[in-house]
């Protein structure tokens, strides 16, 4: 028995097993739509009046994504200052550019997220991670669970990517130090 | 022109600055509601002075958990055990008495008066369920009466989530369980309900019985409930209905029952609560809840002699609570409860006139003297009219020594008033009285990578338990030492391992170990999934050897290591489980008193089942 689960701590590096916490997902829900509009350049980035929130998901995820969606769609029901919301699921196997205000990513392989963070760099859209530990994967932001709730931003991802956020957000986030600039 | 072009620009710089103003307070102000939902959903457990488990549904059900019983084995310090006659006693922290531990559903607390149980909601399944929270240790400041050990609250799907669900299972021992979640919102009013129902033909061979008698034990349920929860912004009405209804197992009088068609213990629960919530301003909010509950038991067994007993209480319980921030960097908590519960009807045991009421006051302030340092003071004084007055206080700090590193420290004071089933037998009893004090650090490597370390203290006076005569009393003192562990590994981001494990040292006044307590727990679950949507769960679940009373000829009860292994299968949103528990068919065994049954009680082996849920 023992080696058997050798051999599964041995074979997990290559498969996953985050379990997505349904209340991050409704803090998530919460914040990711109003991090858009602290994109300086958000107006000329919204496409036919909506702002674009692509959600990319695992297949396995499927409905922590339809979750996050939902959630999303009934807090803003009436969209988020005069634009509406769309949300776009798309799985990481079908990653591909698309002009989006936000990215949001589940978790997934390193190679998926800066892939898809590539993508975002061409469209120049935020990109928002569930997990803050994705932040050294050139994610911008995320969000910090403590006695209280608070963002966390990659200020240098921001800067490579060309995007400029309005003081309010860099003055109340963490900043992200990886562990490379620390040294 | 040059005026009016000034004007112009004046006025747009002005607007864009006020839109740029209520950009920013907008924002925020969803930091102050996402706080909230943090602190509510227990996310910042971390944060808090108090030693905090929550276990969430989704992750218990690819270990293959079943339900609440099943689940509290995975929190630190919580051993699992059944009385003779099948009752699950979930003991934390090893305080064996019944009604040290709390249990409330979605707030509502469902400790009954005639003995302060729990056990009929501990079968409550795992798929109607969002979260179990558990508060290890006191929590009498809030929880009042019976919060010595530990405070469960069972958060159910259907109490926040518009969710439609529909799940079915088979398994071993003609086992069968289906139920639904069905939520409809019309306008910004929001309809949930759920229900489930449950039943399985469990029947184990045991004995030799306390009269030598072979047999098999009736371990049969029929379970079902039924929960409504309508609610819009400020109004909310919670309403549901459970019943339990299993064989007398290895029987009440330790005789195996004869006729397992007619012996039984049914246990049926009712509550209903309105609640009102608002806020004054966005530093005050408040409720105000009134409910109505009442339990029904009805025991058919051997004694030897053939019984059949009923008894029913009523509760009436109303509540208001006060939330404020007023005062800068404190987070003052004021409440103030009324309850009123009565015998109704019963066959026997307890005084057909038993009244309690009940009235309390507690307040509790969340001081931030800094960024790094919180500390937390509560007190709550309770009346029980005619029988005692009661102040619990308490006290704790967190100290933030770095993002990393976090250093907790609690003491608190809480107390079991006697159930009416002991004051029956002794109408001088008084209240146990416990105080706790712990201390524990938290390191937090980064998001998967987490160590938790705690150490208790806890002694608890005036222990009502049986004396030789089987009369209860206020004799025992029972003392308890222990340290429990918690690592959450994960080797890669994507991958996640739980392990912990508890060392408890339980004493009574005379420095001799307390029966039945197992000195250490040791759980380690496994997810993992695969690309192509199939995870697979793995739980390891072991119990050190039981001691036994000193009187007791047997030897101690051995130690047991149960493995359970699952497989998952998601697509989409249908999920499709297959469980084999006990995979290495060790068998369970719960420790029952001497000159009883030899064995001691036995539960199931290996066991097969396989559950299949659909979310629309």
């Amino acid at each position: 028995m023992f080696r058997f689960l050798a051999l599964a701590i041995l074979f997990s590096t290559t498969i996953f097993a985050v379990s997505i916490n349904e209340s991050l997902l409704k803090i998530h829900a919460t914040l990711v739509p109003k991090i858009s509009l602290m994109d300086y350049d958000f107006k000329t980035k919204v496409i036919d009046n909506k702002i674009v929130i692509v959600l990319y998901y695992e297949k396995s995820e499927y409905k922590s994504a339809i979750y996050l969606k939902n959630k999303i769609k009934t807090k803003y029901a009436n969209g988020i200052n005069g634009y509406a919301i769309k949300c776009k699921l798309v799985k990481y196997t079908d990653a591909k550019v698309i002009k989006a205000n936000i990215i949001y990513l589940f978790p997934s392989k390193k190679e998926n997220i800066l892939k898809v963070t590539n993508f975002a760099k061409e469209v120049k859209a935020l990109t928002f991670a569930y997990l803050e530990d994705y932040l050294i994967d050139d994610i911008m932001i995320s969000v910090k669970i403590g006695s209280r709730v608070k963002p966390i931003i990659n200020l240098s991802s921001i800067k490579r990517n060309q995007i400029c956020l309005r003081p309010i957000l860099v003055k109340i986030s963490e900043i992200y130090t990886s562990n490379s600039d620390k040294k | 022109m040059k005026k009016y072009l000034s004007t112009f620009i004046l006025t747009s710089a002005v607007l864009m600055s006020n839109e740029i103003l209520d950009l920013e307070s907008d924002f925020l102000q969803s930091l102050d509601e996402v706080s909230e939902i943090a602190t509510k959903t227990k996310l910042n457990i971390d944060d808090t002075p108090s030693f905090v488990t929550v276990l969430h549904s989704e992750k218990l059900q690819k270990l293959g958990i079943n339900n609440v019983f099943e689940a509290l084995r995975l929190v630190p310090g919580v051993q699992l055990t059944k009385e003779s006659t099948g009752v699950p006693v979930v003991v934390f922290r090893g305080a064996t008495q019944k009604g040290e531990v709390k249990l409330m559903i979605d707030g509502v607390n469902i400790n009954n008066t005639y003995r302060g149980s729990i056990y009929h909601y501990l079968d409550f399944p795992i798929e109607l369920i969002q979260r179990i929270e558990v508060i290890r240790g006191a929590g009498s400041v809030l929880y009042g009466s019976g919060a010595i050990s530990g405070v469960i609250n069972i958060i159910t799907n259907s109490s926040e989530e518009n969710k439609n669900k529909v799940f079915t299972s088979i398994g071993s021992y003609d086992h069968y369980k289906s139920g639904a979640i069905i939520s409809q919102q019309i306008g910004n009013v929001k309809f949930l309900s759920d229900g489930y129902y449950e039943k399985d033909h469990k029947k184990i061979a045991t004995g030799p019985d306390i009269a030598g008698t072979t047999g098999d034990s009736d371990q049969s349920l029929t379970n079902y409930s039924i929960g409504l929860n309508i609610s819009n912004e400020n109004i909310s009405l919670i309403t549901r209905m459970k019943s339990s209804d299993f064989g007398n197992s290895h029987g009440l009088t330790n005789h195996i029952d004869e006729d397992t068609d007619k012996y039984h213990n049914l246990n049926q629960m009712f509550f209903t609560q309105l609640k009102y919530k608002n806020s004054i301003n966005k530093d005050n909010t408040y409720f105000i809840s009134v409910g109505y509950s009442s339990y029904l038991q009805n025991v058919e067994t051997k004694l030897p002699a053939s019984i059949d007993t009923y008894y029913k209480e009523d509760s009436f319980f109303s509540q208001a609570q006060l939330i404020s921030n007023t005062i800068k960097n404190n987070e003052l908590l004021v409440g103030i409860e009324y309850s009123k519960s009565k015998i109704k009807d019963t066959s026997y045991f307890v005084n057909e006139t038993s009244t309690r009421k009940i009235f309390s006051i507690y307040a509790n302030d969340k001081y931030s003297l800094t960024n790094r340092l919180d500390f937390s003071a509560g007190l709550r004084y309770d009346n029980y009219k005619d029988e005692m007055q009661k102040v619990s206080p308490s006290f704790g700090a967190v100290y933030r020594v770095s993002d990393d590193i976090k250093i907790k420290t609690t003491y608190s004071k809480s107390f079991r008033v006697p159930s009416w089933i002991e004051l029956k037998s002794n109408a001088n009893l008084s209240e146990e009285e416990a105080s706790t004090i712990e201390s524990g650090v938290v390191y937090n490597y980064n998001q998967n990578n987490k160590v938790r370390i705690n150490f208790f203290k806890t002694e608890i006076k005036n222990v009502i338990a049986k004396n030789s005569a089987r009369i209860y009393e206020n004799s025992a003192e029972h003392n308890m030492l222990g340290s429990e562990f918690e690592y959450i590994f994960s080797p890669n981001i994507q991958s996640e391992m739980k392990f912990s494990t508890s060392y408890i040292d339980a004493k009574d006044k005379d420095n001799n170990d307390i029966k039945d307590v197992a000195n250490i727990l040791t759980n380690a679950s496994f997810i993992y999934r695969f690309d192509s949507g199939i995870s697979l769960g793995m739980l390891l679940k072991y119990t050190s050897s039981i001691d036994r009373s000193s009187t007791d000829k047997r030897d101690d009860m051995s130690n047991s290591l149960i493995f359970d292994q699952s497989i998952s299968y998601v697509n989409k949103s249908f999920t499709t489980t297959l469980t084999v528990k006990d995979l290495f068919n060790h068998g369970t065994n719960y420790p029952l008193v001497e000159n009883t049954y030899i064995n001691d009680y036995q539960d199931a082996s290996r066991t097969i089942q396989l559950k299949a849920s659909w979310e629309f």
